[in-house]
């Protein structure tokens, strides 16, 4: 799960920056399309990793918000990879 | 070249009709809320406005994937256009949908409603799109990038709302489900009424931002024509497409 929470960041990530870096406002416009585009990866990662931090658990992450961050990845890893030679053709 | 003015006219004829159809059905036959009562109505105006707006900014990542496939600067402007108007609609159902939780909830904004969030978040989002253009000087990366964005963001809406639709907490009322709800046949048919008829004035000022636009840049390339290339100044730097 975490793994999958690495996964998102990092993709996310650098669809946004390879966005950014061509832009004048560089520092400002990476985190500002980046952190509403993150917020549905973070939400499900704390949400999923609630219930393992508790004291008294089943020891299981729930199966609903690992599967919506792993829909999340897959959606978004896939439209990277479809997306990103427009970003880089010059 | 593509002509938008075509069929304005009877677009814009449609348009009014509807809504004023609308209206009147919102005010004359649909039934008072049994427990809300009269605050009730704001919603055939709040929630076709937040679904018209979203399925504008989907519609802006269709016309994007159009403009990175062909690499024709028109479908850029319709994505652009798309996009802009979509933002007007969604403040306005934030609008609205605030004076409806002033009156209903006793708040203008409820921070632990994910409903409400998840779209603050979008609207958000989309507000940085013209920001993003503007800060790109060169006009054709400017528009690849933009349409990028677009796919990415009008990707990012589904799945939010799938997000949303999956977490427990429900505070926003939800009266439209794929089963058909627990709504009565007059007030679904208002509603229905009502959606048409926003659906139709997102179209209609769609298509009247796309003629003027393209009627301007007609404009500008007869003056180049007929009067040599330096009777018409170069466009100043702008978020817009030209």
């Amino acid at each position: 799960m975490l793994a999958l929470a690495d996964l998102a960041l990092a993709v996310v990530g650098t669809l946004v920056s390879a966005i950014a870096v061509q832009t004048r406002a560089r520092d400002l416009i990476g985190p500002v399309i980046g952190l509403p585009l993150l917020i549905p990866a973070l939400i499900a990662t704390a949400r999923a990793a609630g219930p393992l931090l508790e004291a008294h658990t089943s020891g299981s992450p729930p199966g609903k918000w690992v599967a919506i961050l792993a829909l999340y990845d897959l959606v978004f890893a896939l439209l990277a990879y479809a997306v990103f030679d427009f970003l880089l053709e010059d | 070249m593509t002509t938008y003015g075509r069929g304005l006219r009877g677009l814009t004829l449609a348009t009014i009709t509807t809504n004023t159809l609308a209206l009147a059905l919102v005010f004359f036959y649909a039934p008072l809320d049994a427990d809300q009562g009269f605050v009730q109505k704001i919603f055939y105006i709040h929630v076709p406005l937040a679904i018209v707006s979203l399925c504008g900014f989907i519609a802006g990542g269709l016309f994007a994937i159009g403009h990175l496939r062909s690499g024709d600067r028109r479908w850029d402007m319709r994505a652009y256009v798309a996009i802009h108007m979509a933002l007007i609609f969604g403040i306005a159902a934030l609008i609205t949908g605030s004076i409806w939780a002033k009156a209903s909830w006793g708040h203008w904004w409820v921070w632990s409603e994910p409903t409400l969030v998840s779209y603050l978040i979008v609207v958000l989002m989309y507000a940085t799109y013209q920001p993003l253009r503007f800060s790109i000087e060169d006009p054709e990366r400017q528009a690849r990038y933009a349409s990028v964005f677009a796919i990415v963001a009008g990707a990012f809406v589904p799945l939010n709302f799938i997000a949303v639709r999956l977490a427990q907490q429900y505070v926003h009322p939800r009266v439209l489900t794929l089963t058909g709800g627990h709504l009565p046949g007059s007030m679904r048919f208002t509603f229905l009424a009502s959606l048409a008829g926003i659906a139709l004035l997102f179209v209609t000022l769609w298509k009247y931002e796309m003629t003027a636009k393209d009627m301007r840049m007609q404009l500008r390339r007869a003056r180049r024509q007929l009067l040599g290339d330096d009777a018409v100044r170069p466009l100043g730097r702008s978020a817009a497409p030209s």
